[in-house]
């Protein structure tokens, strides 16, 4: 993922992406905890209404009481405004349940309409309670009363149309308080509804009916009042037994079928109460689940966001850092000077791909200044070889100028030495000896002409030969046998030259100067004491060049000589003739053929004269088939 | 004017300046009695000999500086680097008047260095010179005491 980040995504927008994802995160932990709650809200909202219901039930229940309280009140005392208080209460009552039905569950819903239809049935008793107990205070207060009053009235007239016996007007006026009595008693009824009052009445209503047909008999001239009296009594006693009916029936509707019907709704509500308790219950248990599920999945979903969020996080950061950290790398490569220093390679165009493409010029630049490094230590080194050439050619030089000055010298300082001598013999008369002393200076002055000439030679070496071509030594050598032919026979020199010699480049005169010099070097040491003196030539091949060597079997030169021999004017005897002139020339001419010249020689034991050419790419070829 | 045997190392190559100085010296002082060594490599063998006290050693030596083998300069640090011969005085005597001899000779502890003359007469008075000086240094009770 990194990996993939780092070669798809510009540094901005991974950057970016870091931003989004962690707001992305915030944002969706914010709406899972938002919905968490509001999950947990409505089901508390659910409880609370619960709740409310069960105080609701509460609420009835108590005002079921008091309906019938006040029915009771109403019954009892006959209050109208208690009987006003029960039809504005019910109505209440009416009013809050429906208010309830509007938004419940079913099974409240049908408890709360029997509830309903119980008060109502409640209610319709109530009113035929109220129509009764009218009834029967119009009854009472009519009808009986008119009763009483009338009865009173005979038994008042029985007493003025009485005979004046005073026994039978006290038994008249005892009959009066009798039924005064009766009237008393039903109204005590009335009051306590206690029978027995009742049963009083009607005892005494019986013993006035008793004493009036008592006096019946004994009073003939009030027959027709006593007989209205009776009547009236009947109905008296008629109209108190139907108020009484009435009572007992309001009675019977307030204490039977009302009580009932609140006991029914009393029941109902309790059933209610239970019912909203469970339900309460179940809602409790299903909150408590909800909020431990809700509290779980927000736990589990914002744990997991976060993991996510630093995964992501983690990733972008490293994809970020990696590739600076790579580029520090390098740079810290680069600022040491490495022209080598890796670039990871960066597909994405953004800053750090700029980046990478300055630290690809800084290693450029440092390629560059590698190079130039490089082409500035090979021209230094070529500086320090050509100075050391030309240290070297003016140590030559000036050596060239010492020893040319010193030999060169030499001659002059014998001739006039012996000048010197000539004069001062002939001054004595010495003439014989003086004349011989002349050829001293004669040849000394010879050899100065032999170095001059040898000198002028070796100055010409590699400054006017620049004809090179091929040479086929077999052909050189032959020739130079040749010519060299009656030396060779007076030194009694054997030269032996080997067959399949090479081709070589050079200049055709200065190689064959070169032999001849070897030749005659060869042909002036030629003493040896034990065998023929021989001179062999023959070569082979060592890497890319071809050695020839030179081999003699004369005296040989020792160790200490082998590098001195090659200097100018050096020799090694002073017997035989020479100026030390022939092997630095024999120097120069391999110097400037490229190639080389030393000597191998154990002292008494022969020399040979090692000659080195560079083999020319065709040269090569052609050796190779040789061999 | 009593001579005494006297021995002078004359290392020189070339047979012509050997022939003038043996001229001028048999000229000047017959008496002395000049030993030519021709090259190098015969006058350090003589040298040799004389570190090894089986020769005597010499007065003077005059020492030619080109010699074929070994040159003037190698044999003066052998000289003077022995004990024996470092008694003797050295004379450099050469042709060549170069500064890179002269001081290489004397940082070497040449006792002399002299350049041959090139006029008719030089040589002689050269020689002359040399010797009557030399004569005239009482080395000689110390190196052949």
């Amino acid at each position: 993922m990194i990996q993939y980040l780092i070669n798809h995504v510009r540094l901005q927008h991974r950057i970016y992406a870091s931003f989004i994802a962690a707001t992305i995160v915030i944002v969706a932990i914010i709406l899972i905890t938002y919905a968490v709650f509001a999950r947990i809200d409505r089901d508390l909202r659910d409880f609370i209404f619960s709740s409310k219901q069960s105080r609701i039930d509460l609420q009835l229940t108590a005002q079921v009481a008091e309906l019938h309280r006040l029915s009771l009140t109403f019954t009892y005392e006959g209050h109208r405004s208690a009987a006003e208080q029960v039809t504005h209460s019910y109505q209440n009552l009416m009013q809050q349940i429906d208010q309830t039905l509007q938004q419940n569950s079913p099974s409240v819903k049908t408890i709360l309409t029997t509830i309903k239809h119980r008060l109502e049935s409640y209610y319709m008793a109530f009113e035929q309670l109220k129509q009764q107990r009218d009834l029967r205070q119009q009854l009472i207060n009519v009808e009986f009363r008119n009763n009483a009053s009338n009865v009173e009235a005979l038994i008042n007239q029985l007493l003025e149309n009485s005979s004046n016996s005073l026994a039978v007007q006290l038994e008249i006026k005892s009959i009066l308080n009798t039924l005064l009595l009766v009237e008393k008693n039903v109204f005590r009824y009335l009051d306590s509804l206690d029978a027995s009052y009742i049963t009083a009445a009607q005892h005494n209503l019986n013993h006035v009916v008793d004493r009036l047909n008592a006096l019946n008999q004994t009073e003939n001239s009030s027959h027709a009042t006593i007989h209205q009296a009776l009547h009236k009594l009947d109905q008296y006693q008629r109209s108190y037994i139907k108020a009484v009916q009435h009572m007992r029936g309001y009675l019977y509707l307030i204490n039977v079928v009302m009580a009932a019907e609140a006991y029914e709704i009393n029941f109902q509500s309790k059933k209610l109460s239970s019912l909203i308790v469970s339900e309460m219950r179940s809602k409790e248990e299903s909150i408590r689940n909800s909020q431990a599920e809700a509290l779980s999945i927000l736990v589990m979903s914002a744990s997991l966001l976060l993991s996510l969020l630093i995964v992501l996080s983690y990733s972008i950061g490293q994809s970020i850092s990696i590739p600076i950290m790579r580029l520090t790398e390098t740079f810290r490569q680069l600022t040491n000077g490495s022209g080598n220093a890796k670039i990871f390679s960066y597909p994405v165009v953004d800053e750090i791909s700029q980046l990478s493409q300055a630290a690809a010029a800084f290693r450029d630049k440092n390629t560059q200044t590698e190079k130039l490094l490089t082409r500035s230590i090979q021209l230094t080194q070529a500086l320090e070889k050509n100075r050391l050439a030309l240290e070297r050619s003016n140590d030559e030089l000036e050596q060239f100028v010492y020893t040319v000055s010193h030999d060169l010298k030499a001659p002059l300082v014998t001739s006039m030495g012996f000048i010197g001598i000539i004069r001062k013999l002939a001054d004595q008369g010495k003439y014989d000896q003086a004349i011989q002393k002349l050829d001293k200076v004669t040849s000394s002055i010879e050899r100065m002409g032999q170095l001059t000439s040898d000198l002028l030679e070796l100055s010409r070496i590699g400054r006017i030969d620049v004809d090179m071509k091929k040479i086929d030594l077999n052909i050189l050598l032959k020739q130079l046998a040749h010519s060299q032919q009656e030396q060779l026979q007076s030194a009694g020199l054997q030269f032996i030259v080997q067959s399949r010699l090479p081709v070589i480049v050079g200049n055709e005169s200065r190689i064959l100067q070169l032999f001849e010099n070897i030749v005659s070097n060869a042909i002036k040491y030629a003493r040896n004491p034990e065998q023929a003196p021989v001179l062999e030539i023959g070569s082979i091949i060592e890497q890319d060049y071809h050695l020839i060597y030179c081999k003699d079997n004369g005296p040989g030169i020792e160790l200490a000589f082998q590098q001195k021999v090659f200097a100018l004017f050096y020799r090694l005897d002073k017997q035989p003739e020479g100026t030390g002139i022939g092997l630095a020339i024999a120097k120069k001419v391999m110097r400037s053929h490229g190639g080389d010249i030393w000597i191998e020689s154990t002292g008494g034991k022969g020399t040979t004269f090692w000659l080195k050419f560079p083999i020319v790419n065709e040269q090569a070829k052609e050796a190779k088939y040789d061999l | 004017m009593t001579y005494e045997h006297r021995d002078l190392l004359l290392i020189e190559d070339s047979d012509e300046h050997a022939e003038l100085a043996l001229f001028y010296i048999s000229e000047y002082r017959p008496d002395i009695h000049v030993i030519r060594l021709a090259d190098g490599g015969v006058a350090m063998d003589y040298l040799e000999s004389v570190s090894n006290l089986t020769k005597p050693l010499p007065w003077l030596c005059l020492l030619d500086l080109q010699l074929p083998k070994y040159d003037g300069h190698e044999i003066l640090s052998v000289i003077k680097s022995d004990s024996i011969l470092i008694k003797m005085p050295v004379v450099v005597f050469t042709t060549s008047a170069a500064k890179k001899d002269i001081s290489r000779s004397i940082s070497h502890h040449a006792n002399s260095f002299i350049t041959k003359p090139m006029g008719a007469d030089g040589y002689g008075k050269a020689i002359h010179s040399i010797l009557s000086y030399w004569e005239l240094n009482q080395h000689s009770l110390i190196s052949l005491g």
